[in-house]
């Protein structure tokens, strides 16, 4: 009998919790081996304990929470973001206006049939230079989005709508100085249409977050 | 919720978020809205009919296997929207993804006759567009989007199901039913079929025929 190896076995490698609550598109997301290859934990949110964050160095907030377990678990999350060195992505529809420490968040209007019309959603990239845009590409962050945010003094915005804010809201934005921890916030739902099955986009930029989060330093 | 003696409690449908006491009436109180993470203490005898919206948390929905089954048996009809990736219930036919490019692969073609599909030109559900004003089948076919109906497939189904629309050129189900006991489950693979009443269309009218459907009523 040998002894099953457990991954990732380099502690070089980052371990990537899924704060998920079960939803049809989320047990999908965890099933496909595309996500399983990225060593992917899986943490149901119903029964989030605080210690079954202390093995991840990072952690995806899946999008559309159901917003009383989200409330619940919000104090867990914002710990985790006192870790210095950790990474966050926190998925969009889930309310991070009401319980994300300096977050201004608002609704906008799903635009979901421009790229058959051609029509301008406002919505454009920005930093070029920054370090996410070694993980992100121009098709995995415009299909569309549902949130805008304030972008908080000192974070950079990735993805913004011009509809005439000064500054800019953000669909998409990293956040290195709120917390001891970096934190990418989402006004898209990529875990949601992935696990769907209908957003090539969408799929892309699960991917390429789990890489970054992947990436993360290792405790 | 208390009903009167001798009259029918209203159809439950389960959501993924907590409900506010003035939005939990739906319907003109034909249904009754309730947080999913309630279901283990509602009342469901008498109950004629359940709807799951696409967000249940499926792991949540296997703890009340035995209740729901239990329900189903004495003869309720339970309408499941949303792709089944868990096994929730006996005879639950499982979700398998699709590869498509283009709408010829996502197809929808009427199969088996049931109620509540009697009359419902697929096209009228196949493609979505928020451009404004009406279009033509033809004008969608080149600005509409797809998949929001279903945009993968079901396989695993009782022996005695009627696939009651198939997806693609080979046809495989996404809107199945079969009985369990003396009840029914009904299978939408895609977003919430209610939401796919369309005035002007053969879809107009399609919430009130699941209603009725679920409220026990013959179409």
């Amino acid at each position: 009998m040998s002894t099953p190896i457990e991954t990732p076995r380099s502690r070089e490698r980052a371990r990537v919790g899924f704060l998920h609550p079960g939803s049809f598109y989320h047990l999908a997301d965890l099933a496909d081996p595309a996500v399983a290859a990225r060593d992917v934990v899986d943490l149901y949110a119903p029964e989030l304990t605080p210690s079954a964050l202390d093995n991840t160095d990072a952690l995806f907030v899946a999008c559309r929470q159901h917003p009383a377990i989200m409330e619940r678990n919000a104090p867990l999350v914002v710990d985790f973001l006192r870790r210095p060195g950790a990474r966050v992505v926190i998925g969009g529809e889930n309310g991070a206006g009401r319980w994300l420490p300096g977050v201004r968040e608002e609704e906008r209007e799903t635009n979901f049939w421009a790229w058959r019309t051609g029509e301008d959603t406002t919505r454009r990239s920005l930093n070029p230079d920054h370090h996410l845009w070694d993980y992100l590409n121009e098709d995995s962050v415009h299909w569309h989005h549902h949130n805008a945010y304030d972008v908080p003094p000192g974070a950079t915005p990735l993805v913004v709508l011009e509809e005439g804010n000064t500054p800019p809201k953000a669909i998409i934005y990293h956040d290195a100085v709120s917390f001891p921890a970096e934190v990418v916030v989402l006004g898209t739902d990529p875990t949601y249409h992935h696990g769907c099955g209908f957003m090539p986009g969408a799929t892309q930029l699960l991917y390429r977050l789990l890489d970054w989060l992947g990436s993360a330093p290792t405790r | 919720m208390t009903t009167p003696p001798g009259q029918t409690p209203p159809i439950a449908e389960f959501v993924m978020r907590p409900v506010p006491p003035d939005q939990r009436l739906q319907h003109g109180g034909r249904v009754e809205r309730i947080d999913l993470y309630r279901l283990d203490d509602t009342d469901l005898t008498g109950r004629p009919g359940v709807i799951l919206g696409i967000s249940a948390d499926q792991r949540y929905l296997a703890s009340q296997r035995d209740r729901l089954e239990g329900w189903l048996g004495a003869g309720g009809r339970l309408l499941i929207n949303g792709h089944p990736v868990a096994p929730f219930l006996k005879g639950l036919p499982q979700w398998r993804k699709l590869h498509f490019h283009g709408v010829d692969d996502i197809w929808l073609t009427a199969l088996d006759r049931h109620p509540i599909w009697d009359g419902l030109d697929r096209r009228d559900i196949l493609l979505r567009t928020g451009v404004p004003g009406p279009h033509s089948f033809e004008e969608l076919l080149k600005i509409g989007v797809g998949g929001f109906y279903a945009r993968s497939y079901m396989v695993g189904l009782p022996d005695d199901a009627l696939q009651i629309t198939g997806i693609g050129p080979g046809r495989l189900p996404v809107d199945v039913s079969y009985r369990l006991g003396a009840g029914e489950v009904i299978v939408h693979a895609g977003n919430d079929l209610i939401g796919f009443d369309t005035p002007g269309t053969t879809a107009e009218g399609l919430a009130g025929r699941v209603l009725t459907y679920l409220e026990g009523g013959s179409l």
